[in-house]
Formats: C-alpha cells, sequence, structure tokens
C-alpha cells in the first residue's frame, strides 16, 4: 500500500468511528485479523468479535471521541497516536453507569495487508481508565 | 538539522539497549539533546535535560534493580521512531520512597521518539502505569462498582 493509501484508510476508519458504523470499521479488518484487547481480556479474531469490541465502547461511551494526531508508517507497519475521551452513562462492561469521563492517550499498531488490518494492538493505560470513569477503585497498599 | 538514515536510528537504538542493559545512566542521558525531553508516567510530567533524563533513569534502576527493556520492534517514518517493547523488573529498591514490595511487573510499552541530529530530542512512554503501580503491590485496586 502506498502511504497516501493508508492516510485514506485512516481517515476512513476515523470518520466511521465518529458516525458509529460499527460495520465498516469491522469490514477494514481481515476476515481473519486479531486484535488484542485489554477490554476482551486477550486477543479476539475476525470482524464480528472486533465490531463488537466497538459496540462495547460506543455503549459505554455515547459520547466518545478519538482524535488522531500522528500516523507512523513503516512498510506494512502503521502507529497511530491518539486521545480517546468520553463518558460513561452508557454503561461500560456490563456494569451500571457510573456517569464519569475518561481521558486517555492511546497507541494503536496496526499491520496492513491489501487495503485491510489483519492484526491489532492498542496501548494505554487500560487499568488507569477504569479507575477515571470509577469502576476500579484504587488505595495505597503499602 | 541533521536528518538521520534508518541505519543510524537502528545503531541509535542499540547503543541504547547496550547502554541500559550496563545500567550505563550517562551514556544514557547523553543519547538526548541538550534541550531533549521525556514525558513518562513514572516521572509524573516531562522532564527536560540529559540531567533530569538521568535522574529517570537512576530511580528506574534504583526501584527495579533487574530492570528490562525488550524491544519487538522498530517503526521508523522520518526523524519519528516507535519502539515497541516490553518492561519488567521487580520492586527490589522501592518506589517513590515507599519500602520494596518485593514484586515482579511485565508491561508492553510504547515508546514514541523524536531523533536528529544523532540525538534524542523528544520521547514519550505510553505505558499501563497503573496496572504497574497494582502489580508490584503499591496500589490496591477494587470494583468500584457493584455488578447488577
Amino acid at each position: 500500500m502506498t502511504r497516501d493509501q493508508i492516510v485514506a484508510l485512516f481517515a476512513r476508519r476515523q470518520d466511521a468511528i465518529a458516525r458509529r458504523d460499527v460495520d465498516l470499521i469491522a469490514a477494514q479488518h481481515a476476515p481473519d485479523c486479531e486484535h488484542e484487547s485489554a477490554l476482551a481480556g486477550g486477543t479476539v479474531k475476525g470482524r464480528e468479535a472486533i465490531g463488537r469490541l466497538y459496540e462495547r465502547w460506543f455503549k459505554g461511551f455515547p459520547d466518545f471521541v478519538l482524535t488522531s494526531e500522528e500516523l507512523l508508517i513503516d512498510g506494512e507497519r502503521v502507529i497511530q497516536v491518539t486521545t480517546q475521551s468520553g463518558t460513561d452513562t452508557g454503561g461500560f462492561m456490563e456494569l451500571p453507569p457510573t456517569g464519569k469521563p475518561f481521558r486517555v492517550q492511546v497507541v494503536w499498531l496496526f499491520t496492513l495487508k491489501d487495503n485491510q488490518f489483519t492484526h491489532v494492538r492498542p496501548i494505554f493505560d487500560f487499568t488507569g481508565t477504569l479507575i477515571q470513569i470509577g469502576v476500579l477503585k484504587a488505595k495505597p497498599a503499602v | 538539522m541533521d536528518t538521520m538514515t534508518r541505519q543510524e536510528i537502528i545503531a541509535l537504538f542499540d547503543r541504547r539497549a547496550d547502554a541500559f542493559a550496563r545500567r550505563d545512566v550517562r551514556a544514557l542521558a547523553g543519547m538526548y539533546a541538550a534541550t531533549g525531553v521525556v514525558e513518562s508516567p513514572m516521572a509524573g510530567g516531562a522532564v527536560t535535560g540529559p540531567a533530569a533524563i538521568a535522574q529517570l533513569y537512576e530511580a528506574l534502576f534504583k526501584t527495579f534493580p533487574d530492570a528490562t527493556l525488550t524491544t519487538e520492534e522498530l517503526v521508523i517514518d522520518g526523524d519519528r521512531v516507535a519502539q515497541v517493547a516490553t518492561l519488567a523488573g521487580t520492586d527490589a529498591g522501592g518506589f517513590l520512597g515507599l519500602p520494596a514490595t518485593g514484586k515482579p511487573f511485565r508491561v508492553p510499552v510504547l515508546i514514541l521518539i523524536t531523533a536528529t541530529d544523532r540525538q534524542i530530542v523528544s520521547e514519550r512512554r505510553i505505558y499501563d502505569f497503573t496496572g504497574l503501580l497494582i502489580q508490584i503491590g503499591v496500589l490496591k485496586a477494587q470494583p468500584a462498582v457493584a455488578r447488577p
């Protein structure tokens, strides 16, 4: 894929996330794409399972925003630097809504092939996010 | 401003890995520009300049004497580099002045770097810092919301 094709792919992804178009988001992934997910507690595989991950974020945080700050493109590997935010008004992880907001830096690692994602891995402070929205409570242990 | 080649960037990271393994704080700090900035959850924000950055490394090695940073890959796009790595260690020295817990941690980490003129001018470290604190037993977390 050319750099322009990759940039366009991510622009479509950005647009689909803003429109909550889970079908289009899922369709950007290869049928056997693997997506590592702290939310899922491991790796999920395939468009349907990946679509469900996005549905869970959109349901928990109806005002979810993903702001793309930068793309690093190195052949088939792409790093997307983002800031993500939202408010837990829908209930996250099958818990009652807490009404609390979060804001976190998330770096996404993508492997691309034939205009599709074949592997996806976000890295961020997931535990800190759960504390921000009040799903987890933390206190000094020592 | 002198742009670095891919080979020069890889060589810089090799030297950095070697200095990290040898606990050579002087060599590590010397890889940053005079105005180099490191943003790190462990620093609680951003620090500027080799002297302040050296203190970050000293604190890391004091807290986690067995710290390892294992690079999985480098993604290089011009002067921007993403280092995908695993950071691991054991709290044998005490974190932020707290008593040592003796507990280990292991977290995936993404280090974003701008490298020019054979030096690091900016570095941002992103990882599950809160999860790390829980793993080493400095923080204790529990569900705050009851399941329906």
